[in-house]
């Protein structure tokens, strides 16, 4: 218990250290300057247009990229993650500031084949409204994410460990500095459990064109969260299709089972990206073997770019809960500005159609970062 | 007089394009004789093809965000340009995968691809010489 939250408090410090490292961050010589001309090894890996830097320790030579991490010299060993704070304002209730989240990711590339991946989150550190109340009720601190990957071509890769489930599109990229809006469909997050430890085979076919993913549970999951739907055991495949540039369609389908019941999810998706645009959509219909019952939802989201850094966004949700007298018609309405390439704040405002037990109305914005 | 002369000039460099933009070539080593397709090297260069058909990885070499050749190339194959691609890259790096390296001269691509058979680079055409292999040149 003890080491554990020394752990905590030594994620925290390094998560928030490299959160300000992020934002205090002048311009200083790109990594290809710091490289130069004298290519005889590998050229190292750079931000796509970030500064970099780099400075000599005792072990290696480390270079910190902001929203790419910091590299440890050539042994593949990298440390980043995202951080954010979220300010939300429900109908009827105090405005509430939460540091909500820092997560700490370590990589580690073993070998051209060989790679590690751990994602260490902790959540609701601390938060603080309008009434004075202040504290970390919910705080909860563990492995997001924790396996290894094996890649015998582009058709074949291995994946062990706890990894994000892949149903749909939002779920695999959930992290704030990466969605369009602060709050989160309730359809990517609901009807099935978001994380899965177990195996995935996932490759693509077609000259790239097919992906897909092969996965499933056989044992306990590691760290489950507290709410939310959990699994138990589960099984699933997924597509996904470039059928278009820009345009890519998906397909999931997932069956689990949660409280020795049997359930069996659907799910399609679709992303397009042109230009200034770009557009979401994910539905997913579940229904349990047992006396449960189904529910389905469906949102889609487009956001577009505005100004050079300024994109406006919409969504429009609709969810039809198990047991609900009626579905829940939600629509967001915001903005997104993207401060820096890895740095982004959001303001939005949440209608409801009626009141529901999943969700509030209410102001929504955000700072978050990936560091 | 000198607005008119400027716009004068600006017309004709932009009725020129071998005047306004250099024509580039995407190259190997010379120990890879494959031609790539277009779309071969946007999966390549957005890291979805990571292996070549005889099992090593791809190395892919970028020039620098913001480079004139850069924006050419990714015009060229992913029909937008870098700021477009950000956030396809910070979705990638939450899974661990980063963007290539950049290199800042066509001296220096040139170079590494020279010396790492498993490395994919653009340059001017003008630069090509006998090191390295062309595999791809944009219509």
């Amino acid at each position: 218990m003890k080491e554990s939250y020394h752990l905590v408090k030594a994620t925290l410090k390094l998560g928030l250290a490299l959160s300000a490292l992020t934002l205090w961050w002048p311009g200083t010589p790109s990594m290809a300057q710091v490289a130069g001309d004298d290519v005889t090894h590998p050229p190292p890996v750079e931000g796509d247009g970030s500064t970099a830097t780099r400075c000599e320790s005792a072990c290696a030579s480390l270079s910190y990229i902001p929203g790419r991490g910091l590299h440890i010299g050539e042994t593949g060993l990298v440390l980043g993650g995202y951080s954010s704070i979220d300010l939300v304002r429900d109908e009827g209730a105090p405005a509430r500031l939460t540091l909500a989240n820092v997560s700490l990711f370590v990589m580690f590339q073993l070998s051209e084949r060989f790679s590690f991946f751990s994602e260490i989150e902790y959540e609701n550190l601390f938060s603080i409204d309008t009434n004075g109340d202040a504290g970390s009720p919910d705080e909860r601190f563990a492995a997001e994410r924790l396996y290894v990957d094996f890649s015998f071509n582009d058709r074949l890769e291995v994946r062990a460990g706890k990894f994000l489930t892949p149903v749909g599109r939002w779920n695999v990229i959930h992290a704030q500095p990466l969605v369009w809006t602060t709050s989160r469909p309730l359809v990517t997050e609901v009807p099935f459990d978001k994380n899965t430890t177990g195996v995935m085979l996932s490759g693509n076919l077609f000259d790239g064109r097919l992906g897909y993913d092969l996965f499933g549970q056989f044992t306990d999951e590691l760290q489950a969260a507290p709410h939310g739907t959990r699994a138990d055991r589960s099984g699933g495949a997924r597509l996904t299709l470039d059928v278009a540039p820009g345009l890519s369609l998906g397909g999931t389908y997932v069956g689990f089972r949660s409280r020795n019941e049997w359930f069996h999810l659907v799910g399609i998706d679709a992303l397009w990206q042109r230009g200034p645009l770009e557009w979401m959509t994910e539905m997913t219909f579940d229904e349990g073997a047992g006396a449960s019952g189904s529910q389905w939802g469906a949102y889609t989201q487009l956001a577009a770019r505005i100004l050079p850094r300024v994109y406006a966004v919409g969504r429009y949700e609709y969810f039809a809960a198990r047991g609900a007298n009626r579905g829940l018609n939600q629509v967001v309405l915001g903005a997104a500005f993207r401060l820096r390439p890895y740095a982004i704040f959001k303001v939005e405002y949440q209608i409801l159609d009626h009141s529901s037990p999943l969700t509030s109305a209410g102001f929504r914005s955000s700072f978050a970062l990936l560091f | 007089m000198r607005t008119l002369s400027f716009a004068l000039l600006l017309l004709l460099l932009g009725c020129d394009p071998a005047l306004a933009e250099p024509s580039l070539v995407v190259i190997t080593h010379p120990s890879r004789s494959a031609q790539l397709s277009a779309g071969e090297l946007a999966r390549i260069y957005l890291k979805k093809k990571r292996f070549w058909k005889d099992g090593k990885p791809i190395v892919p070499i970028n020039r620098e965000a913001g480079s004139t050749i850069r924006d050419i190339f990714e015009r060229d194959i992913f029909d937008r340009v870098s700021p477009d691609l950000v956030g396809y890259w910070n979705r990638r790096y939450f899974h661990g995968v980063f963007p290539p390296a950049t290199l800042e001269s066509d001296e220096a691509v040139k170079r590494y691809v020279a010396s790492d058979p498993n490395a994919v680079g653009y340059i001017a055409s003008d630069d090509v010489d006998d090191s390295v292999h062309v595999v791809y040149t944009p219509d």
